[in-house]
């Protein structure tokens, strides 16, 4: 997955943007109720025009994902601080073998909001800015918290290791617990709820795109560098107000850097990451396009069992709204059950989020929760478990089920 | 009787005399309006420290102390990253000066990290935030070396736009910096004439601090939000800190910070119930005498049928009127004044008390509702003996004054003797009342009131003692207005008491102002012995950026010129009971001497002093912390807290909360501090003092040393003083006007009211020049009398506000010395009020036909 949607039509603005607006404006950003559902708003009078401060720094200057590299590991699972935007993005489904099901999401975003050296010679000088989000799906309980840290990679409080997978921000923590980089311990908490889990390695590396070069939109460099783990066997404890559990499950790892933004005619995004129970694994994500047609970057993989993958370019995918959810909260629509079709490997799934209300409403607002799945897969009937994100809903028209 | 003939006599009786109700109104209108002043003066600074407090301490709940330099930054990494102690946020805190072209603010410098802000500090970092267009704030405070955001208040002073650059100046080097963002006010009518936004005030990233303070790798505290009664985290929040730090709560903070201003608020308040006392003599007197004027108009209204109850009730309804009048002006008044004194007392509380408010008019409705019905009530209270004497008489009693002057002088001796009584209880209440400042002030104000009570008594003997003379000098005019005076007593017995009043406030605060100044100076005298100073400039942080280091020590000791060496390093020690400030001491023996001992003995102080751990205190830490030489006192140093025996105790003026001083030595041992805030050097004879400043100067290239020599210094000493009683001179200067008004109008009221005695007196022969003769000698001889009563009652004053008030609310004792100048001028200040309330009548007296005049009446 890449670029959050932008809040407004007519601005480039990134996922990492909105980042950086959040950080700018803690607690204001975004959190007034839209306008009713099905009115498009412009929201580019923000209080705080954070924006700007990369009109004078044009992202040609960052390093730029436009062609394809050599992936190289561990080292790749490090920072590439000369690039914009990166992050870590673990989600998962586990259970406790018995009566209790989670889904979880650690994601650590790394943010560099200037090229222009630091001054100073503090060891506190900023170069690069760091925010993490924690969620955790209680889904037998109908429970969902989030909770959101910033700071900076500076001083020691948050950063990225060079040459390993090692992220962390305050006490919150991924890291590789070996050379092999393999397992990883994940650990995080707040507000009551906390996670520390073990990820195995599962199945090999998936490079997206061409080789890893995931190119976003017809705009030269519009790209970014982009690699999965798509089933990570996990184990370990989640803590939900004093009550622990021992889970098992799998996990799903997202490690992605570029310098570049939405297209303009971008407005956000979809993504879809399923775990079926044969052991193949689809991920498909789709842009939403201010013209309502189908985006041509929009793209898919299919990981079968021996970890062999098979691209799905934008129009092998059929992917239908069967039905939408309001938040209370923030009054924003979003779809609430789809139906997915892979024509191509005559797959087709009905797919159900495990708990209607998994909107993160932080600083800045997004949807990601865990999905469950039933359907057919050739012949046969299939199920699975899976995470789905839905970004830059509310600033416009709300999704009609179809 | 109809009512409505009652009111027609009493618009009849103000129509006719519309100076008396004028003056009556102004008079009480002032005391009213310095009351409300005060009083919001008092509301406002009180909610810009609590507001300064709030800026700076936020929602901590608690917070992490180091040592003299602060804590190491990695501590708060480390309790952070590896402890998960998320509630809690990095904070540098410094005063320093911003200068742009040429103009200065002092501001607080607040170093924060804004991430960890979120949770902790009122003010929402980019609520209405006023930035340079296409720059935002956020990533150039946080990536850029030197970038700061301003409030608006002090922006505007600045003229600082968005982007604009300015000069930061700290510990003697000028730093360029450019303001990215300013704060803006807060938006009007979120709470009418209170501004919540602090002034003064310039936030940085962490880093940006470190920097520019020069203190890389040092916080000057954590803040922390606990659990509220969750004593466990405490304790293992406690047990990961190293020994050089504390966990304390924010509230000793707020507490000292209380007790720090409780002394400022008392001395204030003190001051406008001096005011108010004054004016309600002044109503008293008023009304009295507007009652004894008509007191032939009531007798008749008596005796043609008015019940007791209907005239009681007239007097009231007037009473209530005046009052109601003069109330609505004095507070309008206060308000305009307390704005005024606003501006004096921001000064004093940033420069005495080292605070940085910016407080604003903020109009308390309870001060408001408080002074009106202290207006209110003050007037119908003074209005009771008037309304009791129009009621009491019988008719035929109230045409006749001789009656009504008779028992006044009846009453002379009976006031005299509970004037007695009352000193005596005013005398028991200050000695009972241990340290409690406002106990000791009531104490004064039932002195001041049992000296009126003696008024009557000391103003027949003092008549009857000057008549002879008087008599000698001016002839009949003299012994006439003499005669009358004593005559006159119902009315002038309240006109004296205002007048004495007033001027023995002025004469007792300028005495006391005069010997704490000259205590003052005598001391520093005594403790400057060096010939030259050398510090930063003054910006109240002990950071250690802001310190001179060994280097420089012993460049300058190395000076041909240089002959000895002192040394000092002010630090403030936070502990959980409080912050003390810490002097340590490197001294060469020549300075031994300025320190004077009030306690302990010098030839066995200094040798224990130098090599034992042990302190000496000064005056005021002894007073307040009720320390006494041989014992010991914990303080907390890098290795937790540890014991020190007490000395001494001496003398010292520099610091209201006191300082605990101890040798250099001892000190580096505790708190491994190689740091020095101040040098004294000692010169050989006959050294040029500007060669060697050029000299020390050019050792420390890249910072603006501050350089002085003793006299300099003692002179700028002395102007901080000054400065500090600004607010003191104005209160003290508004009681005498108001004396002034009430004596004005009791005289010209006195006077005007005799205009058919005078008649009769020119129809009897006597010349217009006499007239002129008697009403002038007559009011002199009033203004004489009150002044002289008032000299040793203002006297009085002086030794109690010094043993009293001074020593409960600072610990200082000062000498006691009565200068003939203060004193004469009060006693002219009363001679010049009662003699310019003479010219008016006089004037009228001399033009007025004296059978037109007897008509009239």
């Amino acid at each position: 997955m890449i670029c959050l949607p932008a809040p407004a039509k007519h601005t480039c603005r990134s996922r990492a943007l909105l980042i950086l607006a959040a950080l700018a404006a803690p607690g204001c950003a975004d959190r007034n109720p839209q306008n009713s559902p099905g009115q498009s708003t412009d929201r580019s009078a923000q209080p705080f025009p954070v924006i700007e401060v990369l009109r004078g720094d044009p992202a040609q200057s960052f390093a730029q994902a436009d062609q394809p590299r050599q992936f190289q590991f561990p080292a790749d699972h490090g920072p590439h601080n000369e690039y914009r935007t990166e992050w870590w993005y673990f989600t998962g489904n586990v259970d406790n073998g018995k009566d209790r099901r989670f889904g979880y999401q650690l994601t650590f975003f790394r943010f560099r909001p200037t090229l222009k050296p630091r001054g100073g010679r503090s060891h506190w000088r900023a170069e690069q800015l760091y925010m993490a989000h924690l969620a955790l799906t209680d889904i037998d309980s109908q429970q969902f918290h989030a909770v959101e840290r910033f700071s900076r990679g500076a001083a020691g409080l948050a950063g990225a290791r060079v040459g390993t997978l090692h992220v962390w921000l305050d006490d919150w923590s991924a890291a590789a617990t070996s050379a092999r980089t393999f397992p990883l311990r994940l650990r995080a908490g707040a507000d009551g709820i906390s996670l520390d889990l073990s990820l195995e390695q599962g199945k090999g590396v998936v490079l997206h795109g061409d080789n890893g070069l995931s190119v976003k939109h017809a705009e030269p460099g519009n790209a970014s560098y982009y690699y999965s783990y798509t089933r990570m066997p996990t184990e370990g404890h989640i803590s939900i107000s004093d009550q622990t559990y021992t889970v098992r499950g799998n996990s799903w790892m997202d490690r992605e850097w570029s310098s570049s933004a939405l297209g303009k005619d971008q407005l956000g995004w979809d993504w879809f990451a399923l775990q079926l129970a044969s052991d193949y694994e689809l991920m498909y994500y789709r842009f939403r396009r201010t013209d309502a047609t189908r985006d041509r970057f929009s793209y898919g993989a299919v990981v079968f069992p021996d970890g062999r993958v098979d691209t799905l370019d934008f129009d092998e995918v059929e992917l239908d709204i069967l039905d939408t959810w309001q938040s209370p909260g923030s009054a924003v629509v979003y779809p609430a059950a789809w139906r997915l079709r892979v024509p191509k490997h005559e797959l087709d799934l009905n797919i159900r989020p495990a708990l209607a209300a998994q909107e993160l409403d932080l600083s800045f607002r997004y949807w990601e929760g865990a999905v469950e799945l039933s359907g057919a897969f050739g012949a046969a009937a299939i199920d699975g478990r899976g995470y789905v994100e839905l970004a830059g809903y509310g600033a416009t028209a709300a999704p009609r089920a179809r | 009787m109809a009512t409505g003939l009652l009111l027609r006599s009493s618009r009849r009786f103000f129509l006719r005399h519309p100076w008396q109700a004028g003056l009556a109104i102004t008079g009480i209108a002032l005391a009213v309006a310095v009351v409300v002043a005060v009083d919001l003066v008092n509301s406002s600074a009180r909610q810009a420290f609590a507001h300064s407090t709030e800026t700076v301490v936020g929602k901590a709940t608690h917070r992490i102390v180091g040592g003299p330099n602060g804590l190491d930054d990695r501590l708060y990494t480390r309790l952070r990253v590896e402890h998960g102690l998320h509630n809690s946020a990095p904070v540098i805190e410094a005063r320093v000066t911003l200068e742009k072209n040429a103009q200065r603010e002092v501001v607080a410098l607040l170093g924060l990290d804004p991430f960890a802000e979120r949770t902790f500090r009122a003010y929402a970092w980019f609520d209405n935030l006023q930035q340079a267009a296409g720059e935002g704030v956020l990533v150039p405070l946080l990536t850029q070396s030197n970038t700061v955001v301003l409030d608006g208040a002090t922006a505007n002073r600045l003229g600082l736009e968005p982007n604009d650059n300015a000069y930061l100046v700290t510990g003697g080097r000028r730093i360029p910096v450019r303001v990215t963002g300013i704060l803006a006010r807060t938006a009007a009518g979120a709470s009418p004439g209170i501004s919540l936004r602090p002034g003064n005030l310039l936030l940085a990233d962490l880093a940006t601090a470190q920097e520019v303070l020069g203190m890389p790798g040092r916080l000057n505290r954590i803040d922390v939000v606990l659990e509220d009664g969750d004593d466990d985290a405490q304790t293992r929040l406690q047990a990961l800190l190293p020994p050089d730090a504390a966990l304390l709560p924010t509230a000793t903070r707020t507490r000292s910070l209380k007790q720090l201003t409780a002394a400022f608020h008392t001395n204030l308040t003190a001051l406008s119930l001096l005011a108010l006392l004054v004016g309600m003599f002044l109503i008293y007197n008023t009304m009295t005498f507007m009652v004894m004027q008509r007191r032939p108009l009531l007798g008749r209204l008596r005796a043609l049928g008015a019940t007791r109850r209907q005239l009681a009730g007239l007097i009231a309804m007037e009473a209530l009127l005046l009052g109601l009048a003069a109330t609505a002006a004095g507070l309008v008044f206060g308000v305009a004044l307390a704005q005024g004194l606003l501006q004096v007392v921001n000064r004093t509380i940033n420069e005495v008390y080292d605070l940085l408010t910016d407080a604003n008019l903020a109009l308390s409705h309870y001060s408001l509702l408080k002074a009106a019905l202290l207006g209110m009530a003050g007037t119908l209270l003074a209005t009771v003996p008037a309304l009791l004497e129009a009621t009491r008489v019988t008719p035929g009693q109230a045409l006749l004054r001789s009656h009504l002057e008779a028992s006044s002088r009846r009453l002379a001796l009976p006031a005299a003797l509970a004037g007695g009584v009352a000193l005596a209880v005013g005398a028991a209440v200050i000695r009972l009342s241990g340290s409690s400042i406002g106990l000791g002030f009531l104490g004064i104000f039932i002195i001041i009131l049992a000296m009126t009570l003696l008024i009557p008594v000391a103003t027949v003997a003092l008549m009857a003692a000057v008549k002879p003379f008087i008599g000698q000098g001016f002839g009949i005019s003299g012994r006439y207005a003499c005669q009358s005076v004593t005559a006159s007593l119902s009315r002038t017995a309240a006109a004296l008491a205002a007048l004495m009043i007033a001027i023995a406030t002025v004469i007792g605060i300028g005495l006391m102002v005069n010997n704490f100044r000259l205590s003052v100076e005598r001391w520093l005298q005594q403790t400057l012995r060096a010939d030259m100073y050398v510090s930063l400039p003054a910006t109240g942080t002990t950071a250690s950026g802001h310190a001179l280091d060994a280097a420089l020590a012993a460049a300058i000791l190395a000076l041909p010129e240089v002959q000895a060496l002192s040394s000092v390093r002010r630090v403030h020690i936070e502990a959980a009971h409080g912050r003390t400030e810490l002097a340590a001491y490197g001294l060469s023996e020549v300075s031994w001497a300025g320190f004077h001992f009030k306690q302990g003995d010098a030839d066995r102080i200094w040798p224990l002093f130098q090599q034992e751990d042990t302190v000496i205190v000064s005056e005021p830490y002894a007073w307040r912390h009720q320390v006494q030489p041989g014992e010991v006192l914990e303080l907390r140093t890098a290795q937790g807290y540890r014991p020190f025996r007490v000395l001494g105790v001496y003398q010292d003026y520099g610091s209201d909360q006191g300082v605990v001083s101890l040798s250099r030595h001892t000190y580096q041992r505790h708190w491994h501090d190689d740091h020095y805030s101040g040098f004294g050097i000692y010169t050989y004879p006959e050294t040029d003092l500007e060669t060697l400043r050029r000299q020390v100067q050019q050792l420390a290239p890249q910072r603006d040393l501050w350089l002085q020599d003793r006299s300099r210094i003692l002179q700028e000493a002395l102007a901080v003083f000054d400065n500090t009683f600004v607010v003191t001179d104005i209160l003290r200067a508004l009681a005498a006007i108001i004396a002034f008004i009430g004596v004005f109008s009791a005289l010209l009221a006195l006077q005007l009211e005799r205009s058919r005695e005078h008649a009769l007196l020119r129809a009897m022969g006597f010349l217009p020049g006499q007239i002129r003769g008697l009403i002038m000698s007559e009011t002199g001889l009033l203004g004489l009398v009150a002044g002289l009563l008032a000299m040793p009652v203002g006297c009085l004053i002086t030794a109690l506000l010094i043993l009293v008030i001074n020593r409960r609310a600072f610990g200082w004792s000062m000498e006691l010395q009565f200068s003939t100048e203060v004193i004469l001028h009060g006693l002219s200040l009363g001679l010049v009020a009662a003699l310019l309330a003479g010219i008016y009548p006089a004037w009228k007296i001399a033009r007025a036909q004296p059978a037109e005049a007897l008509r009239r009446e």
